[in-house]
């Protein structure tokens, strides 16, 4: 894997902010998009443009082959059937038609929804919202010291209706052998979710493997557009779900009173679908499969050592320090410097890194943190990057000395 | 670029940060970034006879509450009224126009100031 090659394809690395090469350490919020996924997307608009699933024309035919292809190509990327993946705008939207489509008609009062401490905001609200209206109850699995999930809480998942679970930590960056958990979620009849926002840019995925009934990712932290994430379900369990958005498209059939739902995965995409989103995550999948998932994991691990090595006497790192279970990424408090003045400070070096709860304010207040500062790295940062966050970092502490 | 040269006194400042008993207060915060502010304001007639606060939170918030602690003292609460975002930049000595995140960190204490003072 040659990082400057892959970094031509990255116009954006090439701009300078504040005077400064810019350092973009915030992957975790968001990936930068390549030269093939912005021209893939310009390739759909400029040349085939049309909507999908209804003409009989050329240009339709050609829109629907297209988005067609990018299912196609989602669906090898995680080891799924094509009719298990539902395109939708994020994994916050998947995780919303889940807790309607499965959550509502499948949990009563009485009934255990399990989730973590180590959630983003779009794992806990819907399931809050769930619990409350069904009366059921939110049981969290709390984290230990070293930054995993208790060992004595995983029974929490035996017995849950519904188990929705993180695959990796946006924050502490922990990776939850979640192929374990699936047995334990699933021994009673439960179901199992996996959020895989945080991991799918970085690992190889293999939902069979995993054994999970649902996972969840978005596109745009992998090098695809915004407003296009993946649903994946087991095909038995989204035939047997109510559709969540009604209208065009998820309809075989439309009577005065009543209509027949379209097949799977058409069933949950109602409304015209953002095709060139989808096109883009198709290139993006491209892109990411020609440098190998492999390839990319032991780059970034290696990146990750060398933050730790250089970091780890000036701040405190949050999360596991060892780093084959964690992903890419370093959150981190200076002490006596609020996150965002570290942030600030960073930005005027040209150093980009993401600071405040990251959406996971119960994990921060379980770490009794107001929030933390995060610097996420991806396949195009270079170990001269990680230099230069440690370099700010100490600019940082001089700062507030 | 923020020059953080003034900011970083002023945050750090003890001058004004104490409770007035018997004052009239209010309190402000800013979840999601955990910044929390709260004043006391002594009126004598029309104006402001003593004014404190008490913060936590990040340095450019800390210092915006110094310094408008420092500056209602004397004033009415209509003058509290008209402070501009650009003259609360002005006495911070810094320019946040480009960091409209940031920007917000500094109008915490303004805007929980002028609640304060509309209660007299």
């Amino acid at each position: 894997m040659n990082v400057e090659e892959i970094r031509k394809d990255f116009p954006v690395l090439e701009r300078e902010v504040n005077g400064r090469r810019l350092a973009y350490l915030d992957n975790g919020a968001t990936s930068q998009k390549p030269l093939q996924v912005i021209g893939a997307i310009r390739d759909y608009y400029l040349m085939h443009n049309a909507n999908v699933h209804r003409g009989i024309h050329k240009l339709s035919e050609e829109a629907t082959v297209m988005y067609e292809e990018a299912r196609k190509k989602v669906a090898n990327f995680i080891n799924a059937e094509e009719e298990e993946v539902v395109f939708v705008r994020n994994a916050t939207e998947a995780l919303n038609l889940l807790m309607y489509s499965y959550g509502m008609n499948n949990v009563g009062e009485g009934d255990r929804v399990t989730i973590s401490i180590m959630e983003h905001h779009s794992n806990i609200v819907p399931w809050q919202y769930l619990a409350k209206r069904k009366k059921a109850a939110l049981d969290y699995i709390d984290i230990n010291g070293a930054g995993y999930l208790k060992e004595e809480d995983l029974s929490k998942m035996s017995g849950a209706k519904i188990t929705s679970l993180v695959h990796a930590s946006n924050v502490l960056g922990t990776i939850n052998p979640v192929e374990d958990y699936a047995k334990i979620a699933q021994e009673n009849g439960g179901i199992f979710i996996v959020d895989g926002s945080q991991s799918i840019p970085h690992m190889e995925v293999d939902v069979k493997k995993m054994g999970c009934d649902f996972f969840v990712f978005t596109g745009h932290k992998m090098l695809g557009p915004t407003g296009m994430g993946v649903l994946y379900g087991k095909k038995e369990l989204l035939e047997k779900m109510e559709p969540f958005l009604l209208g065009g498209d998820m309809i075989l059939e439309v009577k005065r009173q009543e209509s027949r739902w379209n097949e799977l995965p058409h069933k949950f995409e109602a409304g015209t679908p953002n095709i060139a989103g989808a096109v883009g995550m198709g290139a993006a999948v491209d892109y990411l499969q020609k440098v190998g998932m492999e390839n990319i994991r032991e780059h970034e691990l290696g990146l990750l050592c060398r933050a730790i090595e250089l970091l780890k006497d000036d701040v405190k790192i949050l999360g596991p320090l060892e780093p084959e279970k964690r992903t890419g990424l370093v959150s981190f408090s200076v002490e006596g410097v609020h996150p965002h003045d570290t942030a600030t400070i960073l930005d005027e070096y040209g150093i980009a890194i993401r600071s405040g709860h990251h959406c996971a304010q119960p994990l921060h207040e379980r770490l009794g943190l107001e929030s933390s500062s995060r610097a996420s790295f991806y396949l195009y940062n270079t170990e001269e990057e990680v230099e230069r966050l440690a370099d700010g970092v100490r600019k940082v502490k001089e700062a507030f000395a | 670029m923020i020059d953080y040269s003034r900011i970083l006194g002023l945050s750090r400042s003890p001058s004004n940060r104490r409770k007035i008993e018997g004052a009239i207060s209010e309190e402000g915060a800013n979840p999601v970034c955990g910044d929390k502010v709260t004043f006391y304001l002594k009126f004598e007639g029309e104006k402001v006879a003593d004014a404190s606060y008490e913060a936590e939170g990040c340095a450019i918030s800390l210092a915006s509450a110094a310094v408008l602690a420092e500056h209602a003292k004397g004033k009415t609460k209509e003058e509290l009224e008209k402070i501009t975002n650009k003259e609360l930049q002005k006495m911070l000595e810094v320019d946040l126009s480009k960091n409209p995140a940031r920007l917000k960190c500094a109008l915490l204490p303004l805007v929980t100031l002028r609640k304060a003072a509309r209660k007299q």
